[in-house]
C-alpha cells in the first residue's frame, strides 16, 4: 500500500437514510441522486440491509470506467499507439454475497476496433496495473479484463 | 480474499470520452453524468490524462457511503442501537499522487447525534468491517474513520 503525497482532487458525498430512499448529494451539487431500490425478484427481506442497489454498483463502476479510460489513454500514448475514435470501456460491477458476507466483483471490458489483439491486451492490462480504482480494489476482488477488437 | 457465491446486484456503465468530457451511462437510465473537470489551480497539463474528477471520486465516495449506510444500519440492529433520525455518513475520496502513480484514499465520517462516543465508535468500525466497498479496498488504500456524536 503506498502512501499519497499529494491531493490532486477530492469527491465529497452527503448520505442520509430516508423512508423516500438513500440520497448522495454531491459537495458541488453536480451529484444529487437518489439511489434505487433493488427491484429484485428476491424476498424483500435479504436486501434490507443493501437496498441501495445497483445505484451503489453504478457509482462505482461510473468512477472507476472514468479512470480506467483515462488511463488507456496513458499507456496508448507511452506505447504511441493511435486509439480509435470509437474505443469505449464497459465495467460491470456486482455485489455479492458469500454466506452472510457482502463483496464486490468486476468485469472491465476495453473496447478498441481495429487494433491488434495483442496491442489491445497490452493497453487493458497496463491501464489495469496504473489505474487507482483497479490499484484500490487489487487482491481484494475479483477482476476480469477483456478485450474487443471488432 | 473470498470468491462471490450469489450475485444480487450488478451496476453497469458504458464510457466513451469525446470533446463534452467523459460520459458515464447507467444500463437503467437513472445514471447519466457528464463528468466533470476539475477546475485546479494546478497546471492544465498534469490533468490532461486524468480530466474526469472529482467526479470519480464522488461517484466511488457515493456508491461507497450508500453500502456503508446500510452497513452502520445492520451493525446497529445487531447491538439493538436505535439510531438517531439524523445519522448521516460523510465520506471524502481522494485522488492524489506518488511520484507519478496514482493512487486514492478515504475518510468516513459516521454522525449519530446523542449515541455515546463508545457506542459510535463500534457502529463504524463494526459497519467498516462488513461493508463491501470497505472490504474491496482493505490494505490497498488509506482509510481514515471518524465519529461525531453532537
Amino acid at each position: 500500500m503506498s502512501k499519497i503525497e499529494k491531493v490532486l482532487a477530492t469527491g465529497k458525498t452527503h448520505t442520509t437514510a430516508s423512508a423516500a430512499g438513500n440520497t448522495s448529494g454531491g459537495h458541488n451539487g453536480s451529484l444529487d441522486i437518489t439511489l434505487s431500490t433493488p427491484g429484485s425478484a428476491k424476498p424483500a427481506h435479504v436486501f434490507a440491509g443493501t437496498q441501495p442497489h445497483p445505484a451503489a454498483e453504478q457509482l462505482f463502476a461510473g468512477a472507476w470506467s472514468a479512470c480506467y479510460t483515462a488511463a488507456v489513454g496513458l499507456v496508448a500514448n507511452d506505447l504511441n499507439v493511435v486509439l480509435p475514435a470509437d474505443f469505449s470501456v464497459d465495467i460491470e460491477v456486482d455485489l455479492g454475497q458469500t454466506g452472510p458476507a457482502y463483496f464486490l466483483q468486476a468485469r472491465l471490458t476495453l473496447r478498441v476496433p481495429g487494433l491488434p489483439h495483442d496491442i489491445a491486451t497490452t493497453l487493458a492490462h497496463t491501464a489495469d496495473q496504473i489505474c487507482p480504482y483497479s490499484k484500490a480494489t487489487r487482491g481484494n476482488i475479483d477482476v476480469a479484463l477483456n478485450v474487443l477488437t471488432v | 480474499m473470498s470468491k462471490i457465491e450469489k450475485v444480487l446486484a450488478t451496476g453497469k456503465t458504458h464510457t466513451t470520452p469525446s470533446a463534452a468530457g467523459n460520459t458515464s451511462r447507467g444500463h437503467n437510465g437513472n445514471l447519466d453524468i457528464v463528468l466533470s473537470s476539475p477546475g485546479s489551480a494546478k497546471p492544465a497539463h498534469q490533468f490532461s490524462n486524468i480530466l474526469p474528477h472529482p467526479t470519480a471520486e464522488q461517484l466511488f465516495s457515493g456508491a461507497w457511503s450508500a453500502c456503508y449506510s446500510a452497513a452502520v444500519g445492520l451493525v446497529a440492529k445487531e447491538l439493538n442501537v436505535t439510531l438517531p433520525a439524523d445519522t448521516a455518513v460523510d465520506i471524502e475520496v481522494d485522488l492524489g499522487q506518488t511520484g507519478q502513480a496514482y493512487f486514492i484514499q478515504g475518510r468516513l465520517t459516521l454522525r449519530v447525534p446523542g449515541l455515546s462516543n463508545e457506542v459510535a465508535t463500534k457502529l463504524a468500525h463494526g459497519a467498516h468491517e462488513i461493508c463491501p466497498y470497505s472490504k474491496a479496498t482493505r490494505g490497498n488504500i488509506d482509510v481514515a474513520l471518524n465519529v461525531i456524536t453532537e
